[in-house]
């Protein structure tokens, strides 16, 4: 008797399964998968910045890749091109060049993989203006794209000095500076903007902003150097008066440049001077104040 | 036997979890519902021949109204003009858009056209723009207009989407309402003051050109009232933002229709309410001034900051004066020292530091008017003939209306200025400050 119920039971359950076992049609996903339309714009993006180096380039808006409490309005879309051919000339093929940087993989590996364009000036409460932002060494966002103008060395400077600065900070968001740079001149002070870059220089700091803090101090260290050519450098830092504050600052120019050395095995002259050669290139002219 | 019942029962239930009997509320899922809800918003934008003709008051508590011929097309792209400036007025500009669905269908200008320039931060006051909005909620449907809601101001603006007819189709005809209201109340050439008059009621006028306000004054029970409205330009009319009610008018006005003549002078029309009116330059203003010449008396003394072109001459002449430094109007400052007023001629060579008194008799009017009456020199004789004709200038008989002083603050103190303007010839004007 108990063999037949456990029989019965099974015949049972293997019935019950036998019912759940239904084929739905689910009907076709809803989910778009398909490659969208590329427009001209969108398939230079694709070949010169997407396949070389995996870069995504986002100008269309889309707020939730920024700062919702701001004013912000998108780019022209007839500035994007000539923006990023500048990006290319100036930042990316220097990075690029074997001779400098031995690392093929360099810049695969560390480029931000996300550039959000943005349209206007970053104005922040305090009266000061944000021309770039990095966050976590993947994205970085660039403001201002529509002031932009390849012809004028002064803006092509601004965005440049902007993109060394945010990747100065990618860099030492991957393996951090030696810390002795954080103690040569560590009076670091959140009204930096009080101070004109002159008074900063005769403090040891590169510039106003550096004042800001020590990673932002490295980043415009960087961005300063990598945005003049050595011989413009040396003579920023040569009419400076104050003793101490040069000293500061070849001081912190000798741990850069060891840092360059040491852990991307990158001679930052030689990546100085092939910047200085691109942005010859690119046959700028000075804006009326003559910068 | 007792297995036997269990195995029963828990085969039912089993039997009952497999039993599936859907009824959907829908007749599509809810991706499929959203998919070709977005889809129907892009058809419909992108239907009308002529497309879209907005006007869009960004926030009408602050600013006025800017409109805009939008044309969407299917691919996502749309031209538009708008009537910012001549340019933007005559120069189609192409830029993308989308429709997708955040918490509503939601209509994104996705590159920067025309429209954004009310959202700029670089626009008005730096950092703020026009508290404009280039992304939009669709909210409803009537006849053939569009209402949408600003996203970034939570549906406190209102971007309402006409259907164009072809006679829409440029912005010219705004563009020169804009400019004749702009050649009116701020050429050099014409008589300062602004007078609206409506029916038997005279109005003060004066145009904010960045802010596209109308700032209107009137006397209503003795007293002066002061109302603003922003404002768009239609072919024919300045439109309000919202209607005002002017003494001794029964119903609120919408709009000021006004037909330009050739050399483009807006004359008003206000037929089609059943009313008189004209709008013109004078050298009076239609109300008193009078705050202004009380805050002139209580300063004492201003040095003149500059001239307009009338007086730039005379003006330029006593600036050759040996070591002039400024031109200093006395208002009150050595009568309460026992002695009469005085225009002087401040110089400094050195530490040597002299005032050339030329010495007036001011009457601070009740209506707010100032006039003046030579005294003769005290000590500059010797330049009396070159200040000479900029005092007779001053002291003419109708006097100066004398518009209220604006402060400012800096960190060394508060600067005043104020503006006096000829009521012989309010071409005449002169601005003077002082830091106090």
């Amino acid at each position: 008797m108990k063999t037949n119920i456990i029989a019965l039971c099974l015949v049972a359950l293997a019935a019950t399964f036998a019912s759940c076992n239904k084929e739905e049609d689910l009907g076709s996903s809803n989910i778009k998968i398909e490659t969208p339309e590329r427009t001209e714009l969108d398939k230079w993006l694709y070949d010169n910045f997407v396949v070389p180096y995996n870069i995504e380039i986002k100008y269309r808006w889309d707020y939730s890749e920024l700062d919702i409490e701001k004013k912000l309005v998108p780019p022209l879309e007839s500035m994007i091109k000539p923006y990023l051919q500048v990006v290319k000339d100036v930042w990316i093929a220097p990075y690029s060049d074997i001779s400098i940087v031995p690392d093929k993989y360099f810049l695969k590996k560390l480029s931000p993989k996300q550039f959000i364009l943005v349209g206007s000036l970053n104005y922040n409460t305090d009266g000061t203006v944000t021309l770039g932002t990095a966050e976590g060494g993947r994205k970085i966002v660039l403001y201002d794209v529509n002031a932009f103008d390849k012809g004028n060395k002064s803006k092509v400077l601004r965005m440049l000095q902007t993109m060394q600065h945010e990747f100065a900070h990618i860099l030492h968001q991957n393996k951090l500076y030696p810390l002795d740079f954080k103690f040569i001149t560590p009076n670091y002070t959140a009204t930096w903007k009080n101070y004109s870059d002159s008074d900063a220089n005769s403090r040891g700091y590169i510039t106003s902003y550096a004042r800001s803090g020590p990673d932002d101090d490295f980043a415009e260290m960087v961005s300063t150097m990598l945005t003049m050519s050595k011989a413009e450098f040396d003579a920023l830092v040569d009419a400076i008066s104050n003793a101490d504050g040069k000293e500061a600052i070849r001081k912190k120019e000798a741990i850069v440049a060891g840092y360059f050395r040491d852990v991307y095995n990158i001679n930052i002259y030689q990546l100085q001077q092939r910047i200085a050669e691109a942005m010859n290139a690119l046959s700028t002219t000075p804006d009326a104040n003559g910068n | 036997m007792r297995i036997f019942s269990y195995a029963i029962i828990v085969f039912s239930l089993l039997l009952i979890a497999c039993q599936k009997e859907e009824s959907t509320v829908f007749n599509a899922s809810a991706d499929e519902r959203v998919n070709k809800t977005l889809s129907e918003y892009v058809s419909l934008i992108s239907k009308p021949q002529n497309g879209w003709k907005a006007t869009y008051f960004p926030d009408s508590t602050k600013y006025g109204g800017w409109t805009f011929l939008m044309k969407f097309e299917a691919d996502g792209s749309v031209n538009m003009n708008s009537d910012f400036n001549q340019f933007t007025t005559s120069n189609q500009m192409k830029s993308k858009y989308r429709v997708s669905i955040t918490q509503a269908p939601t209509l994104t200008f996705e590159t920067y056209t025309y429209i954004h320039l009310l959202s700029d931060p670089g626009m008005g006051v730096p950092g703020e723009g026009l508290n404009g909005d280039f992304e939009f909620a669709f909210d409803r449907i009537v006849g053939d207009t569009i209402f949408l809601k600003s996203q970034s101001r939570k549906g406190k603006s209102v971007l309402k989407l006409v259907a164009a007819k072809s006679e829409d189709l440029s912005l010219d005809k705004n563009f020169e309402i804009q400019s004749a209201l702009i050649q009116l109340t701020s050429s050099p050439n014409l008589p300062y003051f602004k007078t609206l008059r409506v029916g038997e009621t005279n109005i003060d006028v004066s145009y904010n050109e960045d802010k596209r306000e109308l700032i209107l004054k009137y006397l209503k029970d003795g007293e002066i009232v002061t109302v603003s409205r922003g404002v768009s330009f239609q072919k024919d009319r300045i439109e309000l933002a919202t209607p005002v009610l002017l003494p001794n008018v029964s119903k609120p006005l919408p709009s000021l229709p006004l037909t330009i003549d050739a050399a483009g002078v807006p004359s008003l029309n206000l037929s089609e309410y059943g009313l008189s009116g004209s709008l013109t330059a004078t050298h009076i203003p239609a109300i008193p001034y009078l705050t202004g010449i009380v805050d002139i008396q209580k300063l004492e003394m201003m040095v003149v900051k500059s001239v307009s072109e009338s007086l730039s001459d005379m003006y330029n002449e006593i600036k050759k004066i040996p070591y002039f430094q400024s031109l200093q109007f006395y208002f009150n400052y050595p009568v309460k020292n026992g002695v009469l007023n005085e225009i002087d001629i401040f110089t400094r060579a050195g530490s040597k530091r002299t005032w050339y008194g030329y010495q007036i008799d001011w009457d601070f009017g009740d209506d707010g008017v100032l006039k003046g009456t030579y005294r003769g020199t005290t000590n500059g004789a010797a330049y009396e003939t070159i200040i000479k004709p900029f005092i007779d200038k001053i002291c003419n008989p109708d006097g100066f209306t004398v518009l209220d002083v604006i402060s400012e603050n800096y960190s060394s103190g508060t600067m005043y200025t104020v503006e006096l303007v000829s009521r012989a010839d309010s071409r005449d004007r002169l601005k003077l400050n002082i830091l106090q």
